[in-house]
């Protein structure tokens, strides 16, 4: 009888480490700092996708999250942050989706198309929502009030109590 | 449309954006507060996540609905999405009969599936000795960004019945009590046969062509050779299915539960064409009964009680057994002269205490017992120790024990007659 391997499936690995390459090489126009983050961050979600933990491959999460903080602190650009924060949550979601579906389906199952559709799906996402946010920010362009500051962060509050109840 | 329920997969991010977006006005860079902007946007992704409604249509096909034992089977699993909506993340878990491996391929399904659109999986099973139908097939469904899941079973109702052909591969010799029947079984009772009992004194009424010519032109007294009567006896084939009985040397090998019904049926067919009458019963918590008979009806009922009864199924029963009330009903059902073979690994007391009550109640008892034990650990080591103990004991009480190990059936019982006195 062949049991399942339910380990995080070999398309998800690979399409998350890529995620997480192209993340590390948008911090590397911050700071070096950030882009060690980001390589530790790296390392942290392959060893997630390794061992198949969903904990280490949320610590990997939280280290990208430091390392965006981090090089956006540091007055980073905004383009470079934007591409790192898009690079992060993909490579994120798919390592906890590789994992998902390892679980569910292990690896000697075709999941391909499954993985391509979900990474597709969210890429997308990605790209119109740093898409939106850039495009305001370029409307808005030139000096920035600390007033319109706050107005945003307002907005942002009242945007994120409403959104996610 | 259903919410499913939450796997809580982005739980936690609102925080995070929250964070950000107050580094951002502490520090007065905006560009931390694009990427909370970002982060808002992915939120909103995660609230709007909800599970269209599922419609799928679920068939399987197998390559041979009836195979032979140890024949690969293809399985041919299709689902048809008949909603209205694509289904972007579908995992499906194809409810394969416990008793079959899968040998080739993956029962498992993952895709996304525009309406209409059909989605195969194929795998291979080995068929084994039963019936079997397969179990619900489990769908899970997640929405794009796998914040809500959802979990529901489809029913495709599929059913691969292996009924494998009585052979009589070997030939299992009896012990001395018979019926009245005439048969192949030699008795020790003196009359009319092939093989050389005694000589007596004539008796009037003696057929004169077994009158000792010889004696009497030598002495000139008149004598009547005597031979073994060859009998029929009515033989009750008893499979010990209890829970106990379902052991394997490793997770790979047949259970003795199988090797015993294998024994059985080989015995059944061997027997019966021998002329004799055979029944069959399970020792365990599922009923079976098959009285003695002969025939090739009779031939045909075993044949399907063997392939497809739930006693004799390939994986343990789960209802309670009360084994002396099993005992008490098995023995009002043989008949004072029918002999039993009891098929039982023997890996526990109570085998060897069945066995023994019979035999004390005068039904010749042989035991077939399949050898499931090891030697890779100390503890297998013991187990099987126990085991042949057991054995020991049993041949000292008379019982005759054929101790199969993993050589074919013929073997072990030519190895075992050899030290069987008659």
């Amino acid at each position: 009888m062949s049991e399942i391997t339910r380990q995080p499936t070999r398309t998800g690995t690979a399409l998350a480490l890529s995620a997480a390459g192209f993340a590390i090489l948008a911090l590397g126009f911050t700071t070096s700092t950030a882009a060690v983050g980001g390589l530790a961050a790296t390392v942290a979600l392959a060893a997630g996708l390794v061992r198949g933990s969903r904990r280490i491959v949320d610590a990997a999460g939280g280290l990208f999250f430091l390392s965006l903080l981090f090089a956006g602190a540091s007055g980073a650009g905004t383009e470079a942050l934007l591409l790192a924060a898009v690079g992060s949550i993909l490579a994120w979601d798919l390592a906890d989706n590789a994992r998902s579906v390892g679980a569910h389906l292990g690896r000697e199952t075709d999941t391909r198309r499954l993985e391509l559709v979900h990474a597709a799906a969210t890429l997308v996402v990605l790209a119109v929502g740093a898409a939106v946010v850039y495009g305001a920010d370029r409307a808005a362009a030139g000096g920035q009030p600390i007033t319109a500051v706050v107005l945003l962060l307002v907005g942002v509050v009242a945007l994120v109590a409403v959104v996610a109840r | 449309m259903s919410r499913g329920f939450d796997t809580e997969r982005w739980t936690g991010l609102d925080g995070l954006v929250l964070v950000a977006a107050a580094a951002g006005v502490f520090t007065r860079e905006s560009s931390l507060l694009l990427a909370a902007g970002l982060g808002v946007v992915v939120l909103g992704y995660v609230r709007v996540a909800a599970i269209p409604e599922v419609s799928l249509r679920i068939e399987r096909d197998l390559s041979d609905a009836t195979p032979d034992p140890d024949d690969e089977v293809e399985v041919t699993l299709r689902v048809t999405n008949e909603g209205s909506s694509t289904l972007f993340d579908l995992r499906v878990v194809d409810g394969v009969p416990p008793a079959l491996g899968v040998v080739d391929g993956s029962a498992r399904l993952g895709t996304a599936l525009r309406p209409g659109a059909t989605a195969t999986a194929t795998y291979t099973v080995t068929a084994v000795r039963g019936e079997h139908a397969w179990d619900e097939t489990v769908v899970v469904v997640r929405d794009p960004s796998g914040a809500v899941e959802s979990r529901e079973t489809v029913d495709a109702e599929t059913t691969l019945r292996c009924e494998p052909e009585l052979a009589a591969t070997a030939d299992l010799p009896l012990r001395g009590l018979t019926s009245k029947y005439a048969g192949r079984v030699e008795t020790d009772v003196p009359g009319s046969g092939l093989e050389f009992a005694s000589i007596r004194e004539y008796r009037h009424g003696d057929p004169i062509r077994r009158i000792d010519w010889n004696r009497r032109a030598r002495t000139g007294e008149l004598a009547t050779v005597e031979f073994r009567e060859e009998r029929a006896a009515s033989v009750v084939l008893v499979v010990d299915t209890r829970s106990e009985a379902h052991v394997a040397p490793d997770d790979e090998g047949e259970t003795a539960v199988e090797r015993s019904v294998d024994a059985a049926s080989v015995a059944f067919s061997a027997l019966l064409d021998g002329g004799d009458s055979v029944g069959v019963a399970a020792f365990g918590p599922d009923e079976c009964w098959l009285a003695p008979s002969s025939g090739v009806d009779h031939r045909a009922r075993a044949r399907r009680l063997f392939a497809t009864h739930p006693a004799f199924a390939p994986t343990p029963p789960d209802g309670a057994f009360f084994p002396s009330v099993a005992v008490r009903r098995l023995r009002r059902r043989l008949a004072s002269d029918a002999q039993v073979i009891f098929c039982s690994p023997l890996v526990d007391d109570y085998g060897v205490s069945v066995a023994r009550r019979l035999e004390a109640y005068g039904h010749a008892v042989t035991v077939v017992s399949p050898d499931p034990t090891t030697t890779s650990t100390v503890g297998a080591r013991l187990a099987r120790i126990e085991r042949d103990l057991r054995l020991r004991e049993l041949r000292g009480s008379g019982v005759r024990v054929v101790d199969w190990g993993d050589e074919s059936l013929g073997v072990a019982l030519a190895r075992a007659e050899a030290g069987w006195s008659r």
